[in-house]
């Protein structure tokens, strides 16, 4: 059987190079994309602050995931400018991209015969096997029978051709955040639920995908089809090779790899026995699990650890029909891992540590990576809640997360301090009586006062320790081997130390410009997104 | 390749840097201006939008506007909002105008309407400077001054290159007045004492109107691209004002020694342009300077086969935007990236300017070193 290659569209060449070339050492693959994709990242994190994007740049960037695919945008130049960057891939700019361009004569006109011809044209320009209609705001306005032109020509132009609603002023809502939290923090345990991300551009263009793409397949056995957070994310290629490598064990083929692949791909994904879905994007399974009878799994953070990720892949076994040789699969990686943990244990079981974080918050499954399996001798853990703050949570989801995270600690009873949001003084305090602390580059003390709080950096492995396999964790393990036994620098004056930050908002600078422009984003925010009419 | 009107008149009012923006328009349009805002100004942030969603569609925005309005003048400390209406409270009607009127802030309200169907990137930021000069008052004439026109704060290079042209002009002992739209909103409001208008490729319909409403005189130059076209800038700007201009004075060559046997070696290398108006001063200098031939010239208003002509040509650099590095990265050859927008480069040391007579030795360092720095590798596969 063919199996699913990663297909790379234009303006992603140098993830080709990067796909094919010899990543064998997964810290490297890590290092390469948070030095060279996540430097691209931090305006957009700093821009949600004040502002969200636009539904249409959600479904741009799916379609810019898709090899061949070009996206056609009904509406002005303006949006077919700055939707080319996309902050979902900053460091990829979508490149291909065609508009209508309308104009006000079409405002008062209509805009239906400009669009049959941008989509003749559009086809001739770049004779792609995907063209997808994205219709704006004035489009949406002007009323324009998408549907109707789309389904004229269909037959005259050869190639497929996909409608998403996608004008801006369906977006999410202010409550959108809190809802996530919520549904994050009720399904801690258990994902059986379904989200309604409503007025989200991705959620609805893998959809579309799903509704208008697909066809009715032979079901191939023991095939999976993986749902891709994107090319230019961090740990992507990671996770493919990781994941693809473990299935394959257990004789599991990656059937389509959703929507990083061809157009042929995603037609061909109802063939697949399985899908494994992301956590809030999961519409397009839903509608597969409906239409096509592809049963689905969501990747979720109660994964994490040797024996989360060990449930996860007996649960896709069973599913499968493959308990067996899950069961064999499972039980080979965790003595290999069994075996290097040891080794990594006995390195760590020296020292202590503090572990100050915010992750632990949204996945306080992670803590059993620390605690279960790494056995880092732990002291104090330091809480950082404020994130909870910055993102407007509710009080009774914050709670929530709270709740749940001390659940997980109390079921570890282990003697160690936790501590929430502990001031910079405390920190500082806390830092004198271990030998480490390892830290999340987003937590506000450890950099403000970085001078007298080093921090051993571990963001680049927390956040893959629910999405791979075993392999993250031995290489968490091994990172912290190898880093404390470096000489600690305690003299460091960092620049970024020297700035004073925004507390609620940090990293937001403490700048009056910037400040009044939050507040003022986030009351407006609150006040005009109520969800629609 | 194109912003749009509501882009153009973002970047000319988020000039004025104590003016708040409020874009009344859904969520996207505003996150669309901000992030081309935000990549090398990240402490600078005044904007805000009125988030226009489905049920202002069905309703009209007028209330939206007005509480996000009454907010912002709560919220924030400067001293003028400037509200520009985009394209869905266009199409639905608001009257923005009867909004305003309607309330009583603290601060002043300036409006626009900047709809992206009605006109480019270009007519958006002249109707904003133009909007925007109903807030210039009478002032006395400061004698060889001059207001710079044209500039936008999101602009490649735009701190160091106003520090240098300033430097130049200044070296003339003629002071800057105002530079727009760089400048706080008292610099804006007093530009009508500058003695003539000095208008960079574009906001030439400002400089019109402050001649009909303040009798300020104005000259049109290209962008001071190169030793040649900083000395035709300070020319023709000393001719005007009656001050003596020496070139021999103001052009130091040592630093091209340092690298003349690279100047010989790029002479007659092909490369393609494009850009906003700086793509005709860029290119000037490129061919008339360094000797490169130019293949291809486009600048956006201009023509939309750039990337095909460039395709077909012998280029072996690319002088652009950051759009461009797809185009680079297909055709194996560099790209030097001078031009709105930029957002895969930074910009934070403001002496290190690409205009201006100094400007000119780091542009032709930043050329050759990009050449120098490229891993060559096949152009075409077999």
């Amino acid at each position: 059987m063919e199996e699913a290659s990663l297909s790379i569209s234009r303006g992603a060449e140098d993830d080709n190079s990067r796909q094919n070339s010899d990543y064998s050492d997964l810290e490297l693959n890590l290092l390469a994309d948070r030095s060279f994709l996540d430097i691209h990242g931090c305006p957009s994190r700093l821009a949600h602050y004040h502002g969200i994007d636009c539904k249409l740049s959600g479904s741009v960037y799916v379609v810019s995931e898709i090899e061949r695919a070009i996206p056609l945008i009904h509406g002005v130049r303006g949006c077919a400018f700055h939707q080319r960057l996309s902050p979902r891939k900053l460091y990829s700019p979508v490149y291909d991209m065609a508009c209508t361009n309308l104009m006000e004569e079409d405002v008062i006109y209509g805009g239906e015969e400009k669009l049959r011809r941008g989509i003749y044209d559009t086809y001739k320009r770049y004779n792609p096997d995907l063209i997808v209609v994205l219709p704006t705001c004035i489009s949406g306005l002007m009323g324009e029978d998408v549907h109707s032109v789309v389904e004229d020509i269909k037959d005259e132009v050869p190639c497929e051709l996909v409608i998403v609603t996608s004008e801006g002023f369906a977006h999410r809502d202010h409550d959108s955040i809190d809802s996530i939290m919520q549904y994050v923090a009720t399904s801690w345990k258990n994902t059986s639920q379904q989200f309604d991300f409503r007025g989200c551009g991705q959620v609805d263009m893998l959809a579309a995908l799903a509704e208008q793409l697909m066809e009715e397949q032979d079901v191939i056995e023991n095939s999976v089809n993986l749902e891709s957070n994107g090319r230019n994310t961090f740990g992507f290629n990671l996770e493919l090779q990781e994941v693809g490598s473990i299935l394959g064990k257990m004789g599991i083929t990656l059937n389509t790899v959703f929507p990083t692949t061809t157009v042929k791909r995603i037609k061909q994904a109802p063939a697949a026995r399985l899908n494994i879905a992301r956590s809030r994007t999961d519409k397009w399974a839903a509608y597969m699990k409906d239409e096509f009878g592809t049963d689905h799994i969501k990747s979720w953070p109660h994964n994490s650890g040797i024996e989360g990720m060990a449930r996860f892949l007996m649960d896709i076994g069973t599913r499968m029909g493959l308990d067996g040789e899950a069961e064999a699969v499972i039980d080979e990686e965790k003595k290999r891992a069994e075996k290097e943990l040891v080794k990594i244990r006995h390195a760590l079981m020296g020292y202590s540590f503090a572990i100050v974080s915010q992750s632990l918050i949204f996945n306080p499954h992670r803590a059993r990576v620390y605690i279960d399996d790494l056995m880092i001798p732990i002291k104090c853990i330091c809480i950082d809640s404020l994130v909870l703050n910055r993102l407007k949570v509710s009080q009774e989801t914050r709670d929530m997360m709270i709740k749940n995270m001390y659940s997980i600690f109390d079921e570890m009873n282990l003697d160690f301090q936790i501590t929430t949001d502990p001031s910079a003084q405390e920190t500082y305090k806390i830092s004198k009586e271990v030998d480490h602390v390892l830290g999340e580059f987003i937590t506000s003390h450890v950099y403000e006062r970085n001078a007298e709080i080093p921090v051993l950096d571990i963001t680049m492995f927390s956040n893959m320790l629910y999405r791979t396999s075993f392999n993250v964790i031995i290489e968490l393990g091994r990172y912290l081997t190898r880093r404390i036994n470096r000489p600690q620098i305690r003299d460091r004056h960092l620049i970024v130390s020297r700035l004073k930050y925004n507390s609620p908002y940090y990293p937001l600078l403490d700048d009056p410009r910037i400040s009044s422009s939050v507040s003022m984003w986030q009351e407006i925010w609150r006040a005009n997104s109520r969800g629609g009419c | 390749m194109d912003g749009g009107r509501f882009l153009g008149a973002f970047r000319a009012c988020s000039g004025i840097t104590d003016a708040v923006v409020l874009n009344h328009v859904p969520v996207g349009c505003n996150w669309g201006a901000g992030m081309f805002n935000s990549i090398s100004q990240q402490a600078d942030i005044r904007h805000a939008c009125t988030v226009v969603h489905e049920r202002e569609i069905v309703f009209g925005g007028e209330e939206a506007l007005k509480r996000a309005l009454e907010l912002a003048d709560k919220t924030c400390s400067t001293p003028l909002l400037v509200v520009i209406s985009g394209d869905v409270p266009s199409i639905i009607g608001d009257d923005v105008q009867s909004v305003i009127d309607s309330l009583s802030l603290r601060k002043d309200v300036l409006w626009l309407e900047a709809a992206g169907y009605k006109g480019s990137m270009r007519d958006g930021y002249e109707d904003a400077l133009v909007k925007l000069e109903s807030l210039m008052k009478e002032c006395e004439i400061k004698r060889r001054s001059v207001n710079l026109i044209g500039l936008c704060p999101d602009d490649f290079k735009v701190h160091a290159d106003l520090n240098e042209i300033r430097r130049n002009i200044e070296a003339l002992d003629i002071s800057v007045n105002s530079t727009i739209s760089m400048c706080s909103l008292e610099e804006f409001c007093t530009a009508p004492a500058a003695e003539l208008n000095l208008v960079m490729g574009q906001g030439v319909d400002l400089a019109k109107k402050m001649k009909d409403d303040f009798g300020t005189p104005y000259i049109e130059l290209d962008y001071p691209y190169g030793l040649e076209g900083s000395s035709k800038f300070l020319e023709a700007l000393s001719g005007r004002l009656g001050v003596e201009y020496c070139e021999e004075k103001f052009i130091d060559l040592e630093p091209f020694k340092r690298t003349y046997l690279h100047q010989h070696e790029i002479y007659g290398t092909g490369v393609s342009v494009t850009g906003d108006f700086r793509c005709h001063s860029m290119s000037d200098f490129l061919e008339r300077e360094l000797g490169f031939e130019i293949e291809v010239k486009c600048s956006y208003d201009q023509c939309s086969s750039f990337e095909d002509d460039v395709r077909r040509s012998n280029t072996m650099m690319l002088f652009g935007s950051s759009f461009e590095r797809g185009l680079a990265r297909e055709l194996a050859i560099p790209l030097m990236r001078f031009v709105y927008p930029v957002f895969d480069q930074v910009c934070m040391y403001d002496y290190a300017p690409y205009a201006g007579l100094r400007g000119t030795v780091f542009l032709t360092e930043s050329i050759i070193n990009t050449l120098m720095g490229f891993d060559k590798r096949p152009r075409y596969s077999a």
